[in-house]
Formats: structure tokens, sequence, C-alpha cells
């Protein structure tokens, strides 16, 4: 996927433009459960491919999806450190394109179960909600999610065990209560 | 106590990879041996493995306008290469149309096409260097609307030249980077150009970039200090073209 390019004696990595597109659906539930809705992950996401395809980047040791994850969580943080510097009306004027309907392919009772999961994940306390989302839902391994977040193996590890935890407990409560679950877990 | 709470600890970090297949050979035999002992740690395991699965079978993809803005045009190597014939009768068929267009068409009037065509052109004037008075733009500029400079991002001059359509002059930078091929930045002189066929595709502090189908080329277009300004490429996707633009919007 990453184009091998030499310059001087080194071999290196550079990120191939066009395979970021292999990525988007993957990076676009990623930015949902950060941010907790549809809309703003969309900004979300082309704002970070933006910002990745500004100049070309040199992929050190890790592979895309990381790097991409590392960016998105880059973009995230600095785009909230934005938003609370300045009024709120700013803040949504990003773009201005009109709102489309969500992907047909996905039936609504799966998108409305699923949009109600990645709502949950973004009530979750922020570090475990970023290792939670660069392993369960990115699919990095632990120590790809490590790099990505900047912190060590053993502490993603503690962060996507409390997370996990606090997703079940705070999903199951309409299971017990019998009523229609917002979100079935499903067993395996 | 601390003995304790690091066998707790490490149970977890056991109890997590094991939840999602990560667990080595060896951790997985001890876990599982443990978990057979303990319903405590079976219904912690049981907990952690139906979010594992609830997070992997979420069947969500991203909307079709999304994939739309952020896709890169097709490389021109993809495309079919057309026979000497055809090739032939498709320059007659363009010449013959230039021609009309040319008597057709009141003299003194550019549009945003020609300049696109420009910027994807080649330029073989001297590369500009940077201003001497302000290191974020290039030393070259029209009715003192000056090219950035974009070094500090990895994009460095390659080319330029200078054209007039239509009596309106119009100055280009060529821009290359490491992993891209070339980006063509025109600027228009005199008044701004009519922009049709465009879509809008966002807007960064206060200013519209507009994007104009080409199968070709990817192509933004947008307005700074009231001149036309034009950013293609060939390989470069609207988006990353939309973030080079807003640098010196």
């Amino acid at each position: 996927m990453a184009a091998a390019v030499r310059r001087g004696r080194y071999s290196r990595l550079v990120l191939d433009p066009d395979s970021l597109a292999a990525h988007t659906d993957r990076l676009y539930r990623a930015a949902w459960a950060l941010c907790g809705s549809p809309h703003d992950a969309e900004d979300l996401v082309q704002e970070t491919f933006a910002r990745v395809l500004a100049r070309p980047r040199i992929l050190r040791g890790e592979n895309e999806l990381a790097y991409l994850m590392h960016a998105l969580r880059n973009t995230f943080l600095s785009d909230r450190r934005k938003a609370a510097r300045r009024p709120s009306i700013v803040a949504t004027a990003i773009e201005d394109l009109p709102l489309e309907a969500s992907d047909p392919r996905t039936a609504p009772e799966a998108a409305l179960a699923a949009s109600e999961v990645l709502a949950a994940v973004a009530q979750l306390e922020e570090s475990f909600r970023l290792a939670l989302i660069a392993v369960d839902i990115v699919g990095l391994s632990y120590a790809e999610a490590a790099r990505a977040l900047g912190t060590r193996e053993a502490t993603i590890t503690t962060r996507l065990y409390r997370a996990r935890q606090r997703l079940a407990r705070q999903l199951a409560p309409t299971d017990r209560e019998g009523t229609t679950p917002a979100v079935r877990l499903r067993d395996e | 106590m601390i003995l304790r709470a690091n066998k707790k600890a490490a149970e977890q970090a056991a109890i997590t990879r094991l939840a999602d297949g990560s667990a080595t050979e060896a951790e997985r035999a001890r876990l599982e041996a443990a978990v057979a002992r303990s319903p405590e740690l079976a219904a912690e395991l049981a907990e952690q493995r139906r979010v594992v699965a609830m997070l992997a079978s979420l069947d969500v993809g991203a909307p079709a306008s999304l994939h739309q803005r952020l896709v890169a045009p097709e490389p021109p190597t993809a495309r079919r290469r057309a026979r000497p014939t055809s090739r032939i009768a498709i320059v007659t068929v363009v010449l013959i149309a230039l021609l009309v267009f040319a008597i057709a068409r009141p003299v003194g009037h550019a549009n945003v096409r020609s300049v696109v065509a420009i910027a994807l052109a080649t330029g073989d004037g001297v590369p500009p260097g940077v201003s001497s008075h302000d290191h974020a733009l290039l030393g070259v500029a029209i009715d003192r609307v000056a090219f950035p400079n974009w070094s500090t991002r990895g994009w460095r001059t390659s080319g330029s030249r200078i054209d007039t359509l239509g009596g309106q002059h119009v100055e280009t930078v060529y821009y290359t980077a490491e992993g891209y091929e070339r980006v063509g930045y025109a600027i228009v002189g005199g008044a701004a150009l009519r922009i049709t066929g465009a879509r809008r595709a966002a807007t960064r502090g206060g200013v519209s970039y507009w994007t104009i189908p080409d199968g070709r080329a990817s192509v933004v277009t947008w307005r700074r200090d009231g001149h036309t300004c034009v950013l293609a490429s060939r390989h470069a996707p609207v988006s990353a073209l939309i973030a080079l633009a807003s640098v010196s919007a």
C-alpha cells in the first residue's frame, strides 16, 4: 500500500495517497465513536485526510492505519482545542456542504443500533475511548495502538479492559429490564 | 496487598487479550484453566468478549458523499491508450472545435477551463525563489497577489510560466513534492473569472473552494483578493489541494 521511495542511501516508505480510500469506512467508524456524531465524524475524517495529504508523509516503521489513527486523534484533539477558544457559531462553520443521506447499504435498524453503540463509546472517558477505538474499532494491535496514541502497551491493555467493562455495563441495563434493548450484545 | 493487586492487574490484562484473540498460547492455556475454576473470571471474560463481538459487527460505512470528496482521480497511466488513427481524428475534431470556438467567442474573455489547462501544462520558466520580505510567500506576484511558499510543507517550486488569455495575464507556478506529482498554481490578473460548472467543496476561513469535474485531474478554484486562483494536479486529490489552497487564501 505504501510506496517505497529511495532517497540517498536510505529506503523509506511514503504514505500512498491512493491507498487512503481503502481506510475511509474504518476511519469513519472511529471518528464517529470519537466525537459521537455522524456529521462531525464526516468533517473529522475529511479534515484528517486533508492534513495528511497536505504534504508527503513518511511511515517510520508503522502501518498506514496506525498512522491514520494517530492523525485522526491529533486532528480531533486540535479541533476540540480550537473550538473551545472560539464562539460556538464558528465551530460549526467548517463546511457548508448540504447534508446527504447516510449510506444506503446499511439497514435502518442496524444503523440505529450502531449509532447507539458508537454514541455510548463516545461517552467513555477519553483515554479509555481512544484505546477501545484503536484496538476494537480500527483493528490495530496493542503495540500499534500504543504507538499511535503515544503510550505504553501495558497502559493500552489496562485502558482497554476498563473501556470494555464500562461499555458493557453502560449498555446492559436496558437488557435486564426486559424492554427492547437499545443495543443487543451479540452472543458468541 | 501489592502482590494481590499486581496479580489482579495481570489477570485483567490476560482476560483482555484472551477476549480479542491476541493472547499468546501460554497465556491462553493458563487463563482458560483459571477461568474454569472461577465463575467471576468467566463472567469477566464473557463481558469482554461480548463487547469485542459487538464492536466487530458494527456495520457502518462512510456516506457516499464522503467517499466522493476523498477520492483521487485516476492516474493518467490507467487510462486506455487511443489508437493512432483515432488519435488523429480526435486531434482534428479538437482543432476544428477550437477554431469555431475562437471565431464565435468575443475577444478579451478568458475562462477557468483554459486556466486549468495552463495549470496542468509544463512551465519552462525559472522556479521562483522565496520573497525577501515575507518567507511565507514567493518573490512572484500578480496584481500584488503573491504565490505562497510551501517549502516548509515539503513542496518546492519547480517551474513557472506567464500567459495571456483574452487580454488577461495568467501567472503560474509549479510545485513538486516527494511522493506526489506536480501541482500547478495559477493566478489570473485583472477581473475575476466567472466560475461555471463547479461544485462548492469546502469553506475555510470564509473563503469558498470550488472543484471542477475533470476526468484527468483534480481542480480547485477560489478567489484571493478578487483574483481567480486555480490549483490543479493529475495526482493529488481534491482534499489535498484544498488543504494547500487554504494555507495561502
